[in-house]
């Protein structure tokens, strides 16, 4: 099962981790990042089922798919900046952590520019 | 001697000078009759065949018995009506359950998230894909309210010649001279009323109302009550300034149907927002529907009824179904996204109001009118 692979990586990351953090720090937080992707290749297949079965939906409902590949597109870059930022506060960085997350919001912004313009237009055709 | 010469003459003529006597047909006093240019022109959806129906066919298929107004049949053809748009429906409830559950599924990776700014964001995003599905669905309904309307407004400017020939020609001109301009022009002035300032005021209500859940804190919260509130005080103030003009005609009537009047009134409370004011104007008007003699006056409401009868249910349709899928995701879903689909619904109904006293008021002001005869 997969939450027995995440688990094992996970466990065996943390101590590991532990084990070397007070000889070499920057090889403890190269081990939580290497654990951190080995962990997202284990839940790719999962994600891709349900994203998979939500597609499905949408268009079986006549949702634009358009929508709903700029959500998953913001639900990847909320994900990938998060992990990012948490990996650099874990290092002490907490200046690099802030710029990350900036990016991040920045790019939310700029993926869901279209949605915005679609309410806009909704919104006017009512008055 | 004289007396019985006169007789005899009398018999003579109208023996010799016999003739037939034919009663005009239904097409003869729609056509050459009745001042039906106008109306021919305008058209309603018969809801179960679609067929397009005019008001001359109306009439005639009242009299031949082809179209059923009794209670039942009418339930039936309502029946029918709610089941068919419930089905085509069924697309839009997907569409926004899918939003919902989106919304939520975001909402639980967001929770895991130390840093929350980031997850609010997308959440963000989420939230205004619902607001989309829900503001394209209100747009629709309130296109559908102006069309309907306006072609219950243009019906009504069109029926009004063909009946004031009828009381013309009942002898009772005088009353109705009186009668029409105030009651014609109340309610054309009680519809662009409705029209250029409710439903713009409701758009502005709903549109905040959306805009308002975007963000935890809720900093519209107050206006958009203050605008919801505004709006429905302004369609009830509407319904009261037409039961005010009705009250200008004075009841002569001794008698009032006391049954009819509770039963009309009954099911006119339960009409949404304004159901309490419409409901003693049914009263007024039940008094007045004894004499509705005519099939004319009575296909004329029927057609009335037939034209606003499709879009109140979709209307019907499309708020209960926001009101249904708050419920249900109420477990999983945050609460600003089950408060945006609650609001949606009563927004909804809102609409279904307005299109009510719409129809309502030339609905009454057809009887009134034809009370004359």
């Amino acid at each position: 099962m997969d939450i027995i692979k995440v688990s094992a990586v996970g466990i065996t990351a943390v101590f590991l981790s532990a084990a070397i953090k007070k000889d070499s720090p920057h090889f403890s937080l190269l081990l939580g990042l290497a654990a951190g992707i080995i962990i997202i290749f284990i839940i790719a297949e999962p994600i891709k089922d349900v994203f998979y079965v939500l597609y499905e939906l949408s268009r079986e409902s006549g949702v634009n798919s358009a929508y709903l590949a700029i959500v998953i597109k913001v639900i990847g870059i909320a994900y990938i900046s998060e992990f990012a930022v948490q990996l650099s506060n874990d290092a002490g960085e907490t200046s690099i952590a802030g710029k990350i997350e900036l990016a991040g919001k920045i790019l939310i912004m700029a993926v869901s520019a279209p949605i915005i313009v679609s309410l806009t237009d909704i919104v006017l055709g009512l008055f | 001697m004289k007396i019985v010469c006169k007789m005899i003459m009398l018999i003579a003529v109208f023996l010799l000078i016999s003739r037939n006597a034919y009663g005009n047909t239904v097409d003869y006093y729609l056509e050459e009759s009745l001042e039906m240019s106008g109306i021919e022109s305008v058209e309603a959806q018969e809801e179960i065949s679609g067929e397009k129906m005019t008001f001359s066919t109306a009439v005639r298929k009242i009299l031949s018995g082809e179209m059923d107004i009794s209670a039942k049949g009418v339930f039936d053809r309502i029946s029918i009506v709610f089941s068919k748009e419930v089905k085509s429906q069924v697309g839009f409830i997907k569409k926004i359950v899918i939003a919902a559950l989106l919304s939520a599924f975001l909402k639980n990776i967001s929770d895991s998230f130390k840093d929350k700014s980031v997850a609010e964001l997308s959440f963000f995003v989420c939230y205004i894909v619902l607001v989309i599905f829900i503001m394209s669905a209100f747009r629709e309904g309130m296109a559908l309210v102006k069309t309907s309307s306006d072609r219950i407004l243009d019906t009504m400017q069109a029926m009004l010649p063909a009946f004031l020939s009828v009381v013309f020609m009942s002898g009772k001109g005088g009353s109705a001279a009186f009668v029409y301009p105030v009651i014609s022009g109340a309610a054309q002035l009680l519809t662009m009323f409705i029209s250029r300032i409710i439903i713009p005021v409701v758009s502005a209500a709903i549109t905040l109302h959306m805009v308002n859940f975007i963000s935890e804190k809720g900093y519209l919260t107050q206006f958009s009550k203050l605008l919801y509130s505004i709006s429905k005080w302004l369609l009830r103030g509407s319904a009261i300034g037409f039961m005010a003009v009705l009250s200008l005609y004075k009841l002569g009537t001794p008698a009032i149907n006391q049954l009819l009047g509770k039963s009309a009134k009954a099911a006119i409370g339960a009409i949404p927002v304004v159901g309490d004011v419409m409901g003693s104007a049914a009263e007024i008007v039940a008094a007045l529907s004894k004499s509705i003699g005519s099939s004319m006056a009575a296909a004329a409401i029927i057609f009335l009824i037939i034209m606003a009868l499709i879009p109140v249910i979709k209307l019907l349709v499309m708020g209960f179904i926001f009101k249904l899928t708050a419920a249900f995701a109420e477990p999983i879903c945050e609460a600003r996204v089950i408060k945006a689909l609650s609001g949606a619904g009563d927004f909804t109904f809102m609409l279904m109001g307005i299109l009510f006293v719409s129809e309502a008021i030339f609905v009454f002001s057809i009887i009134i009118l034809v009370s004359f005869l």
